[in-house]
């Protein structure tokens, strides 16, 4: 029983299929500044989100949808609280409060279900020590009961360029190369979701073009849902459909890049920078007792 | 050549200076760390210490000068005969031994031991590289003096009683002498390994060659002339009974050569080489006090070394689902093959141990059920600590985590039931009637290991005392249900494979709680 229905990617070879998990049960969010998502097609979404490390508190209370095919940028300056939020959502990390559900399984409730449709990149990811990237490709489409694993590793490593080294262990690799290991390891099994913390940073120009197409397909091909935090995306990046906001871990906003020119009144080529100067501004004259150094 | 002098001595005075200096901050660490230093802590706090130093000497000197009393007496009470024979015979064949492991030792040993201080400031200046690589080397030989000053206090009176009329300057003569000889040893050993850090090392099969010519030289000796490999030791134990005076010149001959050949040979030495031979020392280095604190982050960048070093051999045996578990641990153990054969020597262990042990009262039980919780589970689920440690791979393992944890702990399990099986089957007749009850003690110790790596959501758990307090209760129903048992053989396994099935399924219940956050 299971899993078949491949679909050809571009080099001929047939992706994996994965025995499916019940279809995801759909939950509606509506949030006053994002894109309404459909009531269809939400497969994360997350309630007030609290989290404190010691006595300082990093998340206050943060809402937020993910939909299906959906690419979503996650901004704010150092300490924002972003690769917290992303671990939280990703079940990392536990909450203080809130609630995060994914493809309509609580992660608090059904965490082996929730964390079944999700994938998270950390910005290094750490990988088994006796085994050679090929070794982890085999293992992860194993474990997930997959067919053609093989094929499947293959398109994924040749794709971003690791074929060569699939038989080094990944501990001689550099921070880039691991990096798309990881995303091959996340594409290899299809889930619905993909968490990425700094996907950019690490990777060289070329590589990073090769992970924007890739998300591309995951996207168009598997209506995947992508939410990635990044210093290195502009508004006008191609493919993202919404930016959200932290700043000292509150949510700003959530929008469209021309939700926020509209927002703060700035002209058509404002950058992600730009942005972020308004919103301090805002931000400070909202919590006077945040200092300029808080932020 | 009275420049050349001077900047010699200024290399050799700087390199004295750094090293005074990492001493000294080691030293204020440590007195930190004892509460010595008024940044230690509150008054109270260090107060607490001061109890636990006097509590300490208060009960272990006394210990151990009893101790020491002891074995100085029965050395005394000793026959001559059998002194003689351990003073020509035994003790000789040790210092052959540890003589082979001082010329094998620095193959492996990071010779330079550079920090990464070191690589960053030290590498690209102009430093003279043999004040460096004679520098080094010196510390190590004068190292070996104190490391053996403790055994040959032990030791002291089988000189003492025969000849000497007082020990101290038995131990000190012979603490001398051991160091002495071991300059030479050394130096050979650091002459082969220099060779891998030179500027164009030679071919890797030379290298191999003339390693494998020394082993060959020594296995011959041992075969044809022991007695050969011996000498060196009787002129220690000559040397230390205040005999054969010519003896120090020759020592003292042969450690100034040795000196000399290090000086010529680290001529060649790239430091750039030398750095990243260094990598592994000075990751560890940096640990500083953790490593003794954690030994896992030892172990992981040893592991990591290991395998950077070696090629990757197999690949990984086709399954499907959660058997993939027993294909990665498969792969796992034929590279790290030494692992393996670890977990068969705790079989074989624990096989001749129960020849010894006996439950002879509830407190035997305890401490042996207490002492087997601490030592043995982390051991025996030690690759599923180092798996469950990576929450990125964990999460693209979609069966459930008591699912992972029965699989993984069979098979630790099953590696010392490899070395048990053979004792329990020829020494039969040695073991008691219950001896087979140790099958279903073995899976439980495995199993409370692995359910003590599950933490909370994605966290490696850790010991706490919850975990040991569940673990050796666990033990103790198996091993008490294994010893009370009235069935011998194959039928005392019985009840305790049904104690087992219900302990375990217990744990896994508690691992399961503490997986999904029910309890913190």
């Amino acid at each position: 029983m299971t899993k078949k229905s491949p679909r050809n990617k571009p080099n001929g070879q047939a992706m994996p299929v994965m025995e499916k998990v019940a279809e995801p049960e759909i939950v509606t969010i509506s949030s006053p500044t994002s894109k309404p998502s459909s009531p269809s097609n939400t497969v994360l979404e997350a309630h007030g989100v609290h989290k404190t490390y010691s006595s300082a508190e990093v998340l206050h209370g943060i809402d937020f949808t993910l939909a299906e095919g959906e690419r979503v940028a996650l901004i704010g300056p150092n300490g924002a609280g972003k690769s917290t939020l992303l671990q939280c959502l990703a079940g990392w990390l536990p909450m203080d409060e809130g609630e995060v559900t994914i493809c309509g399984a609580s992660l608090t409730r059904d965490e082996q279900k929730a964390r079944s449709s999700l994938v998270f990149l950390p910005d290094t990811p750490n990988f088994y020590q006796s085994l050679t990237a090929w070794d982890h490709m085999l293992m992860v489409g194993r474990f997930h009961d997959m067919i053609d694993v093989e094929p499947a590793s293959e398109y994924l490593l040749h794709s971003l360029g690791l074929w060569g080294v699939r038989k080094s262990y990944p501990s001689t690799y550099s921070r880039g190369m691991k990096y798309k290991l990881g995303l091959a390891l996340g594409l290899l099994i299809n889930p619905k979701v993909i968490l990425l913390d700094e996907p950019t940073a690490a990777l060289d120009p070329l590589s990073a073009r090769v992970m924007w197409r890739m998300l591309d397909e995951f996207q168009a091909e598997d209506n995947g849902a992508v939410l990635l935090s990044s210093h290195q995306v502009e508004l006008a990046t191609p493919g993202i459909g919404r930016f959200f906001l932290l700043i000292n871990g509150n949510k700003i906003g959530d929008s469209t890049p021309q939700g926020w020119i509209e927002r703060y009144h700035l002209p058509s080529t404002a950058t992600v920078a730009s942005v972020f100067t308004a919103a301090i501004d805002e931000f400070a004259k909202a919590h006077p007792e945040a200092t300029g150094e808080d932020l | 050549m009275f420049e050349f002098q001077t900047r010699l001595r200024s290399m050799f005075g700087s390199i004295a200076a750094l090293r005074l200096r990492q001493t000294r901050w080691t030293l204020s660490y440590w007195a930190w760390a004892f509460g010595l230093l008024p940044s230690s802590g509150k008054w109270g706090e260090r107060i607490s210490f001061v109890y636990i130093y006097l509590l300490a000497v208060g009960v272990m000197t006394p210990a151990i000068l009893q101790l020491i009393g002891g074995l100085y007496l029965l050395e005394a009470q000793t026959a001559e005969a059998l002194q003689v024979r351990i003073l020509w015979i035994t003790i000789p064949w040790i210092v052959a031994i540890i003589g082979v492991i001082f010329m094998v030792l620095p193959w492996k040993a990071w010779m330079l031991r550079l920090t990464f201080g070191d690589m960053t400031y030290l590498s690209p200046s102009p430093f003279d590289r043999r004040v460096l690589a004679v520098w080094r080397y010196l510390e190590m030989v004068g190292t070996i003096p104190l490391l053996v000053l403790l055994p040959l206090v032990l030791i002291a009176p089988m000189f003492g009683s025969i000849w000497a009329r007082d020990v101290i300057p038995a131990v000190l003569r012979g603490a001398l002498a051991i160091g002495l000889w071991s300059a030479p040893l050394l130096a050979m050993g650091w002459h082969l390994s220099i060779q891998d850090y030179v500027h164009k090392p030679p071919p890797v099969g030379v290298r191999w060659i003339a390693r494998l010519s020394l082993i060959v030289i020594v296995g011959v000796l041992i075969v044809a002339a022991p007695d050969i490999l011996l000498w060196p030791g009787r002129l220690i134990v000559l040397l230390a009974m205040g005999q054969l005076a010519w003896g120090w010149l020759l020592l003292a001959a042969y450690a100034l050569l040795s000196v000399i050949i290090i000086w010529v040979i680290a001529r060649h030495l790239s430091l750039t080489r030398a750095s990243a031979g260094s990598d592994v020392f000075a990751r560890i280095q940096q640990l500083g006090v953790m490593v003794l604190v954690d030994r896992r982050l030892l172990l992981s960048i040893l592991g990591e070394a290991r395998a950077n070093e070696s090629r990757a051999v197999g690949t990984l045996p086709k399954t499907r689902g959660i058997p993939t578990i027993y294909a990665r641990a498969a792969l796992y153990y034929r590279r790290q093959f030494g692992q393996a054969i670890q977990l068969v020597l705790v079989g074989l262990a624990l096989g001749f141990g129960m020849i010894l042990w006996r439950p002879f009262n509830l407190v035997t039980v305890i401490i042996t059920v207490v002492l087997l919780t601490m030592v043995l589970p982390p051991w025996l689920a030690s690759i599923f600590r180092n798996d469950v440690s990576v929450p990125f791979i964990s999460q693209f393992i979609p069966q459930p985590a008591t699912q992972r944890i029965l699989a993984a702990s069979l098979v630790p399990c099953l590696l010392v039931m490899v070395g048990l099986l053979p004792v329990m089957l020829v020494l039969n007749g040695l073991l008691p009637g219950w001896a087979w009850g140790l099958a279903p003690i073995v899976w439980v110790m495995s199993l409370v290991g692995h359910v003590e790596a599950i933490g909370k959501r994605s966290a490696l758990g850790d010991r706490s005392i919850v975990t040991v307090l569940l673990g050796s209760a666990a033990v103790f129903a198996v091993v008490w249900s294994a010893t009370t048992s009235s069935t011998v053989g194959i039928e005392a396994l019985l009840p305790g494979i049904l104690i087992a099935a219900t302990v375990s399924f217990v744990l896994v219940l508690f691992a399961e709680i503490r997986h999904t956050g029910i309890v913190a």
